[in-house]
C-alpha cells in the first residue's frame, strides 16, 4: 500500500540538518595532525543517515552526493588518505553545499545547484586522481573565494560553464575508471541474485550488467534455478540470478556503487578470487542466503515446533503474540498444543507450560520472516522451522517440462549480453592539456598517466570553478532561507517531558481532592480548602515552568554555528583567532533563540573583522598574536545575559562621535555633550553604519542599528563597554521568554499598572532632602552615589493626579538601558505572573506600555514598558542625565537643596 | 464598576437582533444587506450587520495611556484585549454619563493589518434593516474639508435618515473629523444639492 511520504519529509529536512549541523561540528573538531578516528566516524554516521534518508524520499541528488563523500570519508577513515587541513576545507565546503541543497529541496525547488555539481565534480576527481597534492590546490583555492566572492561573482557566468566542463569531464573520467593496462589483475566474483520483483521497482538488472561490462573484462553466468513450473511463470518477475567474474582493477567500491539501488532487492555478494588478498562482503544483509532454492513467492507450507522454556513470560515475551506476528505474513493452519501441566499444587501461574506445533502457510522465502519473529524468544525456547513443502508440490511432470521449455525462451534476452566487454576508455581521446601536465606528473609513477593527469587538469579547474559558483550563489543564499524554515517543530528531551506528566498528575489530584471538597462543604473544613488552593497553586506554577521549558533550548543551538564562521573568517583576513565559547548550556526560549542567531553573527563578525587587529599590529602592541574572541552565556536574575567579547582595539569614543558628526548624525554640539557611553551608543545609530565611513574609524556599526532594532524587539537590551587598545564587550540582556513575565503590580491614582520585576532595582520612600531640584522641572534623587531622575507616572501617563510633595511618596528605581531611573507611584500592590497579551493586536502600538495582561478579577492592566516610559517621560531626559553627571563630577556642589 | 446582571446580556450575533428587528423595513434579503442601527444622540446609523460580533453591555475599561479622548480604554473580551472607542466623541459630541443600558457593539475591523476586534460604545441598539443597494443614496459632498469615505451610504427609514457607517474606514482613520451635527451638514448639503 502506498504511504505519502511526503508527511515525513518536514522530519527528514529537520534531521539532515541537524546532521548537517553534526557533520560540521565533528569537522571542527578533527585536527589533521592528531585524526580522532571518533570524530570521522561521526561525520560518517552523520552522511550516511543523510544518505538513507534522501534514499527513502528517492532525493537522489543528495543520495549521489553523500553517496560520493561517504567513499572518500571511508577511505579517510580505513587510512588510506592522509587527513589534511585542506580535506577538511573541503569537506566543509560539501556541508555548505548539503545545507544548500536540504534548503532547495524543503522549498520545492531542485536540490541540484551548480554548487552541488562543482562539490560532486571536485570529489569525484579527488577520489580517482587519489593524489592529495592535487587536493591541495582545490582546498587551498575556495579560501580566498571566500573573500574574493565579490569580485568573482561578475565572471560567475563563464565560470560556471567551467564548472559544467569539469563536471564533464568526470563524467568521462567517470567512465574510464579502468585503465588499459592491467598489472596484476583482480578478478571479482559477484553473484548477483535479485528479488523476483526487483523489475517493480523500476529497477534492470541488465543495465546493472552491461554497466559493469564498463568496468573491466567479464564473465557472466546465468542461473537459472529459481524458475518455477510454466503455470506459475509470472512474465514480469525474474527468477533470474548471475554469478559474474569480472576482470578489473577497480575497486570494491565502485562495484557496489554499481549496485547502489537493488541493494535492498537484490542478494548481492562480492567478493575477490583473484590478487592478492582476498576480500568477501556480502551487502545485502536482509535475506539470509537460504540452501532451499526455491520460488520465493510460491506458496509453503512450514512446520514450526515451539517449545518454549517455563519462565518465557518472564522475559516479557508471549506466545500469543508471536502467533499473531505469524499471521501477518501467513495463514497458521493448525496450532497443536500441548499442555503439560504439573500437579495443581505446584502450578506457578507465572510460568508456561504449553508447547505447540504449527502448521503455517507462507511463501516459501519467507524463512528469514519466521525466524524474525522467533527471534526474540530464540534462547527461552526450542523452536524448530522445517519447510514441509508448498501446497501444490505434487504438481505432475509436464508442468516441468513446460517450465524448462519456458526458460529457454526467457534466456536469450540476457544471454545476449553476456559478453566479454573491455573498458569503454578506448573511447575516450585525452584532451591536449592534460598531456602536458601528465608530463610534471611524473613522480607519480602512474602506469597509465593519461586518466591521472586528465584529473589533474580539471580538478585544478574545478575549485575555481566551484568558488565563482558558489560566489553568486553564496550572496542569494541568506534570501532563500528565510520562508517556510520559521515554523517548524520542537525536539525536547523524554525527562522534560516527562516531568510534565508527573505535574499533570499532581494537578489532576489536587483537582480531585477539591472536587470532593466541594461536593459537602461545610465551613470546618475552610483549612482543608485553602491548604488545596495553596497546593493548586504550586502545582500550576510548576506546570507552567514545566511547559516554558519544553520551549527552552540550549543556546548552544546558535553558538555551534560560530566556531566554523570564526576559522573561515581567521582564515580569510589571515588573523589568529581563538574563539572561547562559554555557558553554551544555557537555555533560552526558541523563539528568542531563533532570532537572536543573526544579531549575534554579525557581533561575532564584527569582532573578527574590525575587532582584533592583524598580527602585525597586535605583535606591535605587545600583544600575543591569538586574538581571543569569546562568547559567554549565562542566566543572571530573570534574564539571559550574552556577551560577545574581543580583546582588539576597542572603541575610540572621540573619533567615533567625530565620525557621528562628519556623518551628519548629530551635531557638534551635541558630540560634545556625549559622555563616553552615549558615544558608543553611536554606532547604534541608523546612517551611521554605511561600511565605508565607519571602516577607517574602527569599522564598527555595520548595521549595527538592525542588531540593536533585533534585540529590542526581543524586549532585550544592548549595551557596549570598551577600552581602547583593549578590547570590547557587547552585552546582550534578553528575557528568558516572551510570553510570560514577572510583574510587580502597582496602583497609580485609580489605575493598576504592572512593572516587569527584572528591571526593578528597589523601591524605596523619597525624602525631602535627597531630592534635587534641576531647572526645566526635572527632578534628581540622589539614591547612595548615584543621582537618579525621577519621574512621576501618572504625568508620564498623563492620568490626573494630586500633585502632591515627593517627600514620602513611594518609589521604584528600575535600571533601563543601563541607566537607572526613579518612578514615583501611589501603592505598591502584589507581586505575580502575568500572561503578556497583545496591545497591539487590536489596537495599535503604545508608548510607555508593552502589552497588557488579564488579571485575577478580569479586568485588564497595561504592562509598564520601561524604557519607553523613560523616553516618554521628557525630551529633556538627556539633559538630566547631564546634569546628574555634573553633580557626579562636582562632588562639593552636594549642597543640599 | 460592575454591571448588574440583567443588563449584562450579550445577544450572540445578529440573529437574535434580527429577530427583535421584525418591525423593520422588510427582512427579506434579496440581494440586500443587513444593517444594524444604533442610536446616538437622537441619530440613527448603521452599520454592515456581518461586522458585528456581539452586543454587550457597557464595563469599565482599563484606560490607554496618552490615548486620543475617543478611545475609552481597553476591555477583556474572553482573553483578548479589546479597544473601546466612544462614537459619541468621535462624532465630537457631548459625553454622556454611562448608564447600565449603554451599549458596546463590538465589531471586526479588516485593517491592512487583518481583522482586529473593536469595540464601539453607542447610546442605544436600534433596529436590523434590510438595504438593498439601490435604497442607498451616495453621502453628499458636505466641503473639501470633510473626507466622507467612512459614509458607505444615506438612507431614509419612516421619513428619517439613517448613515450608514463603512467601520473600515471608520475605525482606522487616524484623526477623527469632527462630525458634530454630522446629519445637519447633510441635510443642508442635500438641500442645496437639490436647489
Amino acid at each position: 500500500m502506498a504511504i505519502d511520504l511526503s508527511q515525513f519529509h518536514q522530519v527528514f529536512y529537520e534531521e539532515s540538518f541537524e546532521n548537517v549541523d553534526i557533520m560540521e561540528s565533528s569537522l571542527m573538531d578533527l585536527d589533521p595532525e592528531d585524526v580522532d578516528s571518533e570524530d570521522i566516524n561521526t561525520i560518517f554516521r552523520a552522511a550516511h543517515s543523510i544518505k538513507g534518508g534522501a534514499a527513502t524520499f528517492g532525493f537522489v541528488k543528495i543520495t549521489e552526493f553523500t553517496h560520493v563523500l561517504e567513499t572518500l570519508l571511508d577511505q579517510f577513515r580505513a587510512g588510506d588518505r592522509v587527513l589534511r587541513t585542506s580535506d577538511i576545507n573541503m569537506f566543509l565546503q560539501s556541508v555548505d553545499c548539503m545545507r544548500e541543497m536540504l534548503g532547495s529541496l524543503q522549498e520545492g525547488n531542485d536540490s541540484d545547484t551548480e554548487n552541488s555539481q562543482a562539490v560532486l565534480a571536485q570529489f569525484n576527481l579527488i577520489l580517482e586522481g587519489g593524489e592529495a597534492t592535487a587536493v591541495d590546490v582545490a582546498g587551498a583555492e575556495p579560501e580566498g573565494a571566500g573573500t574574493q566572492a565579490a569580485a568573482k561573482a561578475e565572471d560567475g557566468d563563464v565560470e560556471i560553464r567551467d564548472a559544467a566542463d569539469a563536471q564533464d569531464k568526470v563524467d568521462i573520467a567517470q567512465e574510464s575508471e579502468t585503465p588499459e593496462v592491467i598489472f596484476d589483475p583482480k578478478i571479482w566474483q559477484i553473484e548477483f541474485k535479485p528479488n523476483k520483483d526487483i523489475l517493480a521497482s523500476g529497477n534492470d538488472p541488465l543495465r546493472i550488467i552491461n554497466e559493469l561490462a564498463t568496468l573491466g573484462e567479464m564473465e557472466c553466468e546465468t542461473i537459472r534455478k529459481r524458475f518455477p513450473k510454466l503455470k506459475k511463470l509470472n512474465p514480469e518477475k525474474i527468477y533470474l540470478s548471475w554469478k559474474i567474474r569480472l576482470k578489473s582493477e577497480v575497486h570494491q567500491n565502485e562495484i557496489e556503487e554499481i549496485f547502489e539501488w537493488v541493494i535492498d532487492d537484490a542478494d548481492i555478494k562480492i567478493s575477490l578470487v583473484g590478487g592478492t588478498d582476498i576480500e568477501e562482503t556480502e551487502t545485502a544483509p536482509n535475506l539470509h542466503p537460504t540452501e532451499v532454492v526455491v520460488d520465493a513467492d510460491e506458496c509453503a507450507l512450514w512446520s514450526i515446533y515451539f517449545e518454549p522454556k517455563l519462565e518465557v513470560l518472564r522475559t516479557g515475551n508471549d506466545p500469543y503474540k508471536l502467533f499473531v506476528a505469524l499471521e501477518q505474513f501467513g495463514k497458521i493452519h493448525s496450532i497443536e498444543a500441548q499442555i503439560d501441566l504439573p500437579d495443581f499444587s505446584s502450578m506457578d501461574p507465572e510460568l508456561c507450560y504449553m508447547s505447540w506445533a504449527l502448521l503455517f502457510d507462507a511463501k516459501a522465502g519467507d524463512e528469514g520472516k519466521i525466524n524474525d519473529v522467533f527471534e526474540w524468544v530464540i534462547d527461552e525456547a526450542k523452536i524448530e522451522i522445517k519447510s514441509v513443502g508448498g501446497l501444490f508440490s505434487d504438481d505432475s511432470a509436464d508442468d516441468q517440462v513446460s517450465a524448462e521449455t519456458s526458460v529457454d525462451v526467457v534466456e536469450p534476452t540476457v544471454t545476449s549480453n553476456v559478453v566479454s566487454i573491455s573498458g569503454a576508455a578506448e573511447t575516450q581521446t585525452p584532451p591536449a592539456e592534460a598531456v602536458v601536465t601528465a608530463s610534471e606528473n611524473k613522480e607519480e609513477a602512474s602506469v597509465d598517466a593519461t586518466p591521472a593527469a586528465e584529473a589533474e587538469a580539471s580538478q585544478e579547474k574545478a575549485p575555481e570553478a566551484e568558488a565563482a559558483a558558489a560566489a553568486p550563489k553564496r550572496s542569494k543564499a541568506p534570501k532563500s532561507k528565510s520562508g517556510t524554515a520559521e515554523s517548524s517543530s520542537i525536539r525536547v528531551g523524554i525527562d522534560k517531558v516527562d516531568n510534565l506528566i508527573n505535574m499533570v498528575g499532581e494537578l489532576v489530584i489536587t483537582q480531585s481532592m477539591l472536587g470532593q471538597l466541594g461536593t459537602d462543604f461545610d465551613m470546618d473544613r475552610v483549612p482543608k480548602l485553602i491548604e488545596g488552593l495553596v497546593q493548586l497553586e504550586q502545582n500550576t506554577r510548576e506546570l507552567q515552568e514545566s511547559v516554558m521549558r519544553i520551549r527552552m533550548l540550549p543556546i548552544s543551538f546558535v553558538f555551534s554555528r560560530f566556531p566554523r564562521m570564526v576559522r573561515d573568517l581567521s582564515q580569510a583576513l589571515s588573523k589568529e583567532i581563538d574563539l572561547q565559547i562559554l555557558g553554551d548550556q544555557t537555555e533560552l526560549d526558541k523563539t528568542v533563540l531563533e532570532k537572536i542567531g543573526d544579531p549575534l553573527v554579525h557581533l561575532v563578525r564584527n569582532a573578527v573583522d574590525h575587532g582584533i587587529e592583524t598580527i602585525a599590529d597586535r605583535m606591535a602592541m605587545g600583544k600575543p598574536a591569538h586574538g581571543i574572541v569569546r562568547l559567554n552565556a549565562f542566566h543572571q536574575g530573570g534574564n539571559v545575559v550574552i556577551e560577545v567579547s574581543d580583546d582588539g582595539k576597542g572603541l575610540d569614543a572621540e573619533m567615533l562621535k567625530q565620525k557621528a558628526v562628519e556623518k551628519g548624525v548629530i551635531t557638534e554640539e551635541a558630540a560634545a555633550m556625549l559622555s563616553q557611553d552615549q558615544a558608543y551608543d553611536l554606532i547604534f545609530a541608523p546612517g551611521f553604519s554605511t561600511a565605508q565611513v565607519v571602516s577607517d574609524v574602527s569599522g564598527r556599526g555595520v548595521g549595527m542599528d538592525v542588531v540593536k532594532r533585533n534585540i529590542q524587539a526581543l524586549n532585550g537590551v544592548i549595551e557596549i563597554k570598551s577600552e581602547v587598545g583593549r578590547g570590547s564587550t557587547i552585552t546582550i540582556r534578553l528575557p528568558l521568554t516572551l510570553a510570560i513575565l514577572d510583574g510587580q503590580l502597582v496602583r497609580v491614582a485609580d489605575h493598576t499598572y504592572i512593572f516587569p520585576i527584572v528591571s526593578i532595582v528597589e523601591s524605596l520612600q523619597c525624602k525631602a532632602e535627597l531630592i534635587n531640584s534641576i531647572a526645566g522641572g526635572c527632578n534628581l534623587f540622589r539614591l547612595r552615589e548615584e543621582y537618579v531622575p525621577i519621574i512621576r507616572l501618572a504625568q508620564a501617563f498623563d492620568i490626573p493626579f494630586e500633585d502632591k510633595d515627593l517627600d514620602g511618596s513611594l518609589m521604584v528605581v528600575v535600571e533601563s538601558e543601563g541607566e537607572k531611573v526613579g518612578i514615583v507611584v501611589d501603592e505598591l500592590l502584589a507581586q505575580q505572573q502575568v500572561v503578556i497579551k497583545s496591545l497591539e493586536h487590536n489596537y495599535r502600538r503604545v508608548k510607555g506600555v508593552s502589552g497588557a495582561t488579564i488579571l485575577g478579577d478580569g479586568t485588564v492592566a497595561l504592562i509598564v514598558d520601561i524604557p519607553g516610559i523613560v523616553r516618554l517621560a521628557g525630551d529633556n531626559y538627556a539633559r538630566m542625565q547631564n546634569a546628574a553627571q555634573g553633580l557626579m563630577a562636582q562632588p562639593q556642589n552636594h549642597t543640599q537643596h | 464598576m460592575q454591571i448588574k446582571s440583567s443588563n449584562e446580556q450579550t445577544y450572540d450575533q445578529s440573529r437574535s437582533m434580527a429577530g427583535a428587528g421584525a418591525g423593520g423595513i422588510s427582512m427579506e434579503s434579496d440581494g440586500a444587506d443587513q444593517f444594524l442601527t444604533f442610536i446616538i444622540a437622537g441619530e440613527e446609523y448603521g452599520v454592515d450587520i456581518l461586522c458585528v460580533q456581539e452586543i454587550r453591555g457597557w464595563e469599565q475599561a482599563t484606560p490607554i495611556p496618552n490615548a486620543p479622548k475617543h478611545i475609552k480604554g481597553v476591555i477583556n473580551l474572553r482573553g483578548t484585549i479589546v479597544p473601546i472607542i466612544e462614537l459619541r466623541q468621535c462624532f465630537g459630541m457631548e459625553s454622556i454619563e454611562y448608564t447600565p443600558i449603554t451599549v458596546v457593539i463590538v465589531l471586526k475591523v479588516n485593517t491592512d493589518k487583518g481583522e482586529r476586534i473593536m469595540g464601539i460604545v453607542v447610546d442605544a441598539v436600534s433596529d436590523v434593516y434590510a438595504l438593498a443597494e439601490k435604497d442607498m443614496r451616495p453621502a453628499p459632498d458636505i466641503g473639501a474639508s470633510m473626507n466622507t469615505d467612512f459614509i458607505k451610504g444615506l438612507t431614509n427609514v419612516d421619513e428619517k435618515m439613517v448613515i450608514l457607517l463603512n467601520i473600515d474606514k471608520l475605525l482606522t482613520i487616524d484623526d477623527m473629523p469632527d462630525l458634530s451635527n454630522l446629519s445637519k451638514q447633510i441635510e443642508q448639503s442635500e438641500k442645496l444639492a437639490e436647489g
